[in-house]
Formats: C-alpha cells, sequence, structure tokens
C-alpha cells in the first residue's frame, strides 16, 4: 500500500506537472491568438463637412479597409472649430479600435498651443499617413522679387492667408523668422479670392498647398511659385527650388506639408493598432485609392504608426519652437 | 464662359436635372399659390433636404423656386383678391376687378406671360454682365467691398418698410449673432459661453427654419380658418387666358418697361420684387394716357405689376453671384445653400463653379416656361388650395421643418436652435421688428468684420484707405446720400413744431 501510495502520489506529482504544462501551453497559445477585433463597425472621423479633400479622401481609404476588416468602416463628419471637435472626440474615445479620425497635422497642434482643450497628440495611437499635401509659396508674376534674399530687402512683406490660426500662419510665421523677412499677415482669403488678393496687390505673397485650383493658377503665366517646403523638387511645378536648394533645410522635409494624419483612441492595444495599420497601409496601396486621392489634390506617402508617431513628435517639436512668435504675431493684429 | 453655357444646356437633358426642375417649379408654384408662404419658405424648407445632393441639382431647384413662386402668386391675387407674395399686391388692383367681370382667365393669361418675359429679360441682362462682374471683382479691394456691405445693410433697413429704427436694431442684432463662435480670422472663440454648439457660431439652416418657416406657421396657427377666405373664382374658360396670353403684346412699352425697373431694382439690395412691383405699376399709371383706367380691371395694371416683380429674379442674382451680398429672403436662403455645398460666391463662384452659375440661370429659364404652363393649363384650380384650412397645413410643414433641421448635422440642439428662432422670430413679428433684415445682418456681419480687418491689415493699420479709393468714394457718397434723403423725407413728413411766437 505504502508503495503504492508513494507511486500514486508521484503520478499525482506528474499529473499535477503535466496539467500546469498544458495550462502554461494553452496560456501561451491563446496570448498569440487573434484578437476579437473588429466586432462591429469602424467609425472613421472627418472633422471637415463633406465633400472637402479629408472627407474625399476618408470615404475612398475607409470603402477599401471595410473589404480588408470585414466590417463597414463608416466616415462620421464631426465639424466644428476647424477640425477640433473631431480631435477631441478620437480623444474620449473607448481604446478598442473602432473609433478613428483623420486630423490636419500639424495644424491641429498649433491650435492646440494658442488655445489648449487638453490634448496630448503624442498621446494618440497613430495609425498612419492618409494624405499629404506639399505647401509652396507664390507670388503674382508681375512682382520683380524671386529669392529669400530679394524679400529679406523689403519692409514688411504682406502675406494674403486665411486667419490667424490656420496652418499658412505657421508656416509664414516660421519662414519669416528662419529667412529673417519682415512681415505682416493680411487674413480671410479663401480659395480663388487669394489669387484675387495678389493680382489686386492687397498682398505681396501666398502660401497653401499646390493642388487642385492652386496648382492650375500657379502653372499660368499670372503667378509664380517662389519655393516649395520639400526636399525634392515637385513634380507639377518643377522649376520652382525647394528650400533645401535654397539653403535652409529646416523647413524641408514634410513636417511643413498639410498630412492627413490617421489615430486612434490613445491606449489602443498594439495587436488592434496593428490589424487596423495593416488594413489602412493596404488600402493605401491600391491603385483605385492612390488615384482617388491624386484626383482630389492630394498625394499619398505611406507612413507606419511608429514613423507618423514621429512625425507628429517633430512636428510638436517645431510648434513648440515657434509657438511664441506665432502667439506674438498674432496678439499684435 | 460660353462653353460652361453649353455644357449647362447639354446637361438639362438629364433625368435628375429634369427632375430637380420640376420639384422646384412645383415647390415655387404651391408655395407661390398659397398667400403668406412664398419663395422663401419654400426654399428654407428644402434646403436641408439638398444636403448630399449634387450641388448642381440642388441649384436647379432652388432657381426653379426663385423663377416661379412670385408667378405662382399673381393667381389668388387675381382670383382671389390676396397676393400670393408681397410682390403680387399690385396685380390685386386690376386683376381682382377682371375676375369680377369675368374676365380672371384673361388675367391669368396676361400675368403668366408677362411674368415669363419679364423673367427673360432680366436674366439675358444677368448673362450679360457675368463677364464683366470679373472685372469688377477685381477693381473691388477690401476697402471698397466694406463699403457696398455697408450700403447693403443700410438700403435692406430703409426698404423694410417698416419703423428704421427696428429695422437697424434688427439689422445690428443679426451682425452680433454673426460674431458667436471660432472666428478664423482671429483664431479665438467669441461668445460661446463655453459651449461646444456654439463653436461654429450659429447654424443658419435652423435659424432661417425657425424664422421664416416656424414662425410664419405659429402666426397662421393662431389665426386659424384657411389662408384665403374668398372662394368666388371666376376664371371665364381656356379660350380667355389664351386671349390674355397673347393680349400681352398689346402693352410692350409697360412691359419693357416692368421688366427694366424690375431687373434695376432687383439688383440693389434690399429693394427686392415689392418696391419693383409698385414702382412699375405707379410709373405704368404715370405714363399712360389712360391713367384713370388704372385700377378698374386695365391688362396693363397687371402687365405692369408682373412683368416687374418677377424681372426682379435676375438683377438679384447678381450681388448674390458676385458679392456674395444677398438682397432679400431668397437669396439669403441660396447663400446658405452655397455655405451647405462649399460653394464660395465672388471670384471662386465665376471662374471655377461656372457650371454652378448656369444651372441657376438656366433652372430660372425652364422652371419660368413650365410655370407658365401650369398657371395657363390650372391656375383656378391650384388657386383653391388657398382654401384648405392651415391646421391641415401646419403639421405638414413644422414636421418637414424639423426633420430637414435634424437631417443636416444629426445635431437635436439644431432642433432646439429652430424652436428658439421660431419664438423670437414671431415676437419679432409681433413687435414690428423686420426678420429679413436680421438674418441679413447675420449673413453679412462676418464679411463686413473680415473686410474691414483686412482694410486695415493691408494700410497697416492706418484708417485712410477707407476714404481715399475712387470706388470706396463713390460707395461712401451712395451711402451718405441715401441717409440725408431719408432724413429729408422723416423731416418733411413731420415738420418740427415752428419757436412760439415766431
Amino acid at each position: 500500500m505504502k508503495r503504492i501510495g508513494r507511486i500514486g502520489r508521484l503520478g499525482r506529482l506528474m499529473l499535477l506537472a503535466g496539467a500546469l504544462a498544458a495550462i502554461a501551453a494553452f496560456g501561451v497559445s491563446c496570448g498569440d491568438d487573434e484578437p476579437d477585433f473588429p466586432t462591429r463597425d469602424v467609425e472613421w472621423f472627418v472633422g471637415f463637412a463633406a465633400g472637402g479633400g479629408f472627407d474625399t479622401a476618408s470615404r475612398i481609404i475607409a470603402d477599401k479597409m471595410s473589404d480588408d476588416l470585414g466590417v463597414n468602416v463608416v466616415v462620421r463628419n464631426i465639424e466644428g472649430g476647424g477640425g477640433r471637435r473631431a480631435v477631441q472626440e478620437i480623444s474620449r474615445s473607448d481604446p478598442d479600435g473602432h473609433a478613428i479620425s483623420i486630423m490636419n497635422m500639424p495644424n491641429q497642434i498649433t491650435a492646440e498651443r494658442l488655445d489648449p482643450e487638453d490634448v496630448d497628440f503624442n498621446e494618440l495611437s497613430w495609425v498612419g499617413r492618409a494624405v499629404i499635401q506639399t505647401y509652396g509659396l507664390y507670388t503674382a508674376s508681375a512682382n520683380d522679387f524671386n529669392t529669400p534674399e530679394d524679400l529679406q530687402g523689403m519692409p514688411d512683406v504682406r502675406f494674403c492667408l486665411s486667419g490667424l490660426a490656420g496652418h499658412s500662419f505657421l508656416v509664414a510665421s516660421v519662414t519669416t523668422e528662419v529667412m529673417g523677412i519682415a512681415w505682416n499677415p493680411v487674413t480671410g482669403y479663401r480659395g480663388q479670392e487669394t489669387q484675387a488678393g495678389l493680382l489686386r496687390g492687397d498682398c505681396e505673397l501666398a502660401l497653401g498647398p499646390i493642388a487642385g485650383t492652386t496648382l492650375t493658377a500657379v502653372q499660368s503665366p499670372d503667378f509664380k511659385v517662389l519655393w516649395m517646403y520639400s526636399s525634392e523638387r515637385f513634380a507639377p511645378v518643377p522649376d520652382a527650388p525647394t528650400v533645401d536648394e535654397l539653403g535652409f533645410p529646416e523647413l524641408g522635409g514634410s513636417k511643413f506639408a498639410n498630412n492627413g494624419l490617421v489615430a486612434a483612441a490613445p491606449g489602443t492595444p498594439d495587436d488592434v493598432l496593428e490589424i487596423l495599420a495593416e488594413a489602412f497601409d493596404s488600402a493605401l496601396q491600391d491603385p483605385d485609392v492612390i488615384e482617388g486621392i491624386n484626383n482630389a489634390g492630394m498625394g499619398v506617402e505611406r507612413l507606419t504608426p511608429d514613423e507618423t508617431a514621429d512625425v507628429v513628435e517633430g512636428m510638436d517639436g517645431i510648434v513648440s519652437e515657434y509657438i511664441d512668435t506665432v502667439r506674438q504675431k498674432s496678439q499684435a493684429q | 464662359m460660353f462653353e460652361a453655357f453649353l455644357d449647362g444646356l447639354a446637361g438639362m437633358g438629364s433625368p435628375a436635372v429634369i427632375g430637380a426642375i420640376v420639384l422646384g417649379t412645383t415647390l415655387g408654384v404651391l408655395f407661390g399659390v398659397i398667400p403668406g408662404l412664398g419663395s422663401v419658405i419654400a426654399m428654407t424648407l428644402i434646403l436641408p433636404f439638398t444636403f448630399g445632393w449634387d450641388p448642381i441639382i440642388a441649384m436647379y431647384v432652388f432657381a426653379g423656386i426663385i423663377g416661379t413662386a412670385s408667378t405662382g402668386g399673381g393667381v389668388p391675387a387675381i382670383l382671389l383678391n390676396t397676393p400670393g407674395t408681397i410682390a403680387n399686391v399690385c396685380t390685386t388692383f386690376d386683376g381682382f376687378p377682371m375676375t369680377r367681370r369675368g374676365e380672371g382667365g384673361r388675367a391669368i393669361g396676361l400675368a403668366a406671360t408677362a411674368s415669363a418675359l419679364g423673367t427673360l429679360f432680366s436674366i439675358v441682362v444677368l448673362a450679360a454682365l457675368l463677364p464683366l462682374a470679373e472685372i469688377m471683382l477685381r477693381a473691388f479691394t477690401p476697402p471698397d467691398f466694406f463699403w457696398l456691405i455697408i450700403l447693403g445693410l443700410i438700403a435692406v433697413t430703409f426698404a423694410s418698410r417698416q419703423n428704421m429704427v427696428k429695422g437697424i436694431a434688427a439689422g445690428g442684432v443679426g451682425i452680433l449673432i454673426a460674431l458667436i463662435g471660432f472666428s478664423p480670422v482671429f483664431g479665438v472663440r467669441r461668445y460661446t459661453l463655453g459651449s461646444e454648439y456654439l463653436w461654429d457660431g450659429i447654424e443658419i439652416v435652423p435659424l432661417v427654419i425657425g424664422f421664416f418657416a416656424l414662425s410664419e406657421l405659429i402666426v397662421y396657427t393662431s389665426r386659424g380658418g384657411s389662408i384665403a377666405r374668398d372662394a368666388s373664382v371666376n376664371l371665364g374658360g381656356f379660350r380667355q387666358i389664351m386671349r390674355g396670353a397673347v393680349e400681352v403684346f398689346q402693352y410692350k412699352a409697360i412691359l419693357l418697361r416692368g421688366s427694366v425697373i424690375g431687373t434695376v431694382i432687383g439688383a440693389i439690395p434690399g429693394a427686392g420684387g415689392a418696391v419693383a412691383n409698385f414702382l412699375s405699376y405707379s410709373t405704368a399709371k404715370q405714363a399712360s394716357k389712360t391713367p384713370e383706367l388704372f385700377g378698374t380691371g386695365y391688362p396693363g395694371g397687371v402687365v405692369a405689376s408682373e412683368s416687374s416683380n418677377d424681372a426682379k429674379d435676375g438683377g438679384i442674382l447678381l450681388p448674390t453671384l458676385t458679392f456674395g451680398i444677398p438682397g432679400n429672403g431668397e437669396m439669403v436662403i441660396l447663400m446658405g445653400a452655397f455655405v451647405l455645398h462649399g460653394i464660395q460666391p465672388g471670384r471662386d463662384l465665376l471662374v471655377n463653379r461656372l457650371d454652378i452659375v448656369w444651372a441657376i440661370i438656366l433652372g430660372v429659364i425652364a422652371a419660368q416656361v413650365l410655370t407658365t404652363i401650369i398657371i395657363l393649363g390650372g391656375g383656378a384650380w391650384l388657386a383653391r388650395i388657398s382654401l384648405v384650412p392651415v391646421k391641415y397645413i401646419a403639421p405638414f410643414v413644422a414636421i418637414l421643418s424639423f426633420i430637414g433641421v435634424y437631417a443636416v448635422r444629426s445635431n437635436i440642439w439644431d432642433v432646439a436652435l429652430a424652436v428658439f428662432a421660431a419664438l423670437v422670430g414671431f415676437s419679432m413679428r409681433r413687435a414690428g421688428f423686420p426678420l429679413i433684415t436680421l438674418v441679413i445682418g447675420f449673413v453679412l456681419g462676418q464679411l463686413a468684420e473680415e473686410k474691414f480687418t483686412q482694410s486695415l491689415q493691408i494700410s497697416g493699420g492706418g484708417y485712410s484707405i477707407f476714404f481715399t479709393r475712387p470706388v470706396s468714394i463713390i460707395l461712401l457718397l451712395a451711402i451718405v446720400f441715401m441717409l440725408g434723403w431719408s432724413m429729408y423725407k422723416a423731416a418733411k413728413k413731420n415738420p418740427a413744431p415752428r419757436a412760439a411766437g415766431s
């Protein structure tokens, strides 16, 4: 009995060890499983009205993502505050990946710094970059200045801008600071009114994404592009130099482009984010999606979630560096 | 421009465009025939439902309403002695006496044809002036624009035909409401009271639906009964209608004068169809060799009235499309439609969206032709709609209003705002404040602020920019003249008491 009992204890120990190993193995196996996502439709917030550039791009990408994710990716326009309501909405959403938002960056960082609403952009779970619009600085052809040096010698160059909180205002503030140009903003110019303002002489310079009707205008004899905010020449206006070529590489890259970056709520699990990012990236490689975005006057330059987070961090740094300049200029008006 | 015209013309064959014109025309005629409702309410009610539509299709609907309501309004003026819109008042002077003589059909024929020809005249003038509009836009700098807005606001106030002080007060409140929300120019939030709802300011759709549709509904519901009370319709047969339609050409001078007056007066913000209507009628009477016949059922009186109130359509579109300055309620709603569809009046519209411009122009023409056929064929039957009790119309309009307001942004607070605006609008009507002045102040307020700021930014803070440009000086002189004339008229009407003993 004793022997049997000893064997029995050994047997029980072996059984226990086997059971623990099985549980451990099962646990590891469970950890390797795909997360239970998505379990319902994914909402894609757009902070602007339906029909605009970001809305169009969002609908094109969301449509393709729906095929990959197996659920509908539904675009929801949450207009307000120049896109800030959508930013607030995503920063308050549940971190389960069922809500994502496109936002215009670095404009939203500037707006947050000027009028804080407790949004930390570095805390958002970045999915990738949907669209990019390269900025350029242009003027009426009748004006005889062409280079930063020409502008440095002028008293108070006037920029036609949309407002004192827009991305163009930040780019103008930083450009003039870096290049040493004395300037003043003239605000309230949107779309074709900007070009009318240049032709009338309301202002000498204008900034904006060189796309759509602006691209058509700058390709006409009435206007000329002085430079592009990129490190490589912009194919549609090949004669325009880049800021890098002019000796101002700190203004190059994509940080002063209008970026349509996509984020999920802060704290979204990595595995869920990975699924979203894969579907998002796959959509951006689809030729139809690329064509649709290009037709809407925007470009596609894909970024991974980590690269997107780095770009946001870089933008945050730039805005932090120049926000006082922006604020001072804004308050002076 | 000519290519865009041809494209627009070719596009008119599409079923969607035809459907849009028929929808707009039907709404315009129905709301024009029902006295008191009119084109503004028709446009207000359909506005939110066009959200998400192709903007071109939406514009055809609005053009259909713009081009038809005052034509429809001539029918009850002739048959029931109740003008469908305020611009049809003079039609009652001779139209109803004709009906009492058993010549209602003849009067309808005269009115429908005169309306159609008046509209066509003004639209041709508008199309001819559009190429010049772009040149004008280039000539207009921000300080000129600022004075133009002020001139428009003053003209609207003077034209309100109500107490001028109340008009100015209403316009001022409109400007103040326009300041609520995030200012893209200054990058700050103003008067939002910490509310996210007010972040982008007051939305135009719930505001105009509350002011125009729902407050009007409260007025009618509190009155009860049917809108028109006289059912004595005497048409006189289809042959008489056709006789009237052809007879218009016997009054060529009156027709042409009415069309010119309507077009010119229409282009002046605030003046609108009613002023054109009275001016055309009184001018025709003064110029006539037989003025004693006016008011007795004289066909020329109907022609004078109906040619002018429809000819205002072309004129009134000019400042709206070119400068974004709406001259009357219809144009305010059209501006709301532009906002809803992301269309920017001015250079953007005239250079990039000529398809929109031609959709409006061609839509007005097509709708006018269609309306003329409808009125000639079934005017008497349409007039009977006015006899439907308000209790049946009110719930329909109310439900349509609430669905429409909610549909645009799916925001229940927009419905609350519409209800609030209705109550405020009703109170303002009762107190004699002109609602249209408030809404035009609201629409132009932000633009005025923007142009004022731009001017100072261009000049580096110097105010002399407002008084040195030739266009600015001309506009300023026009404002001074308008104010001086009004003070002179007021002094003439109420002479100061003579000092004692003098």
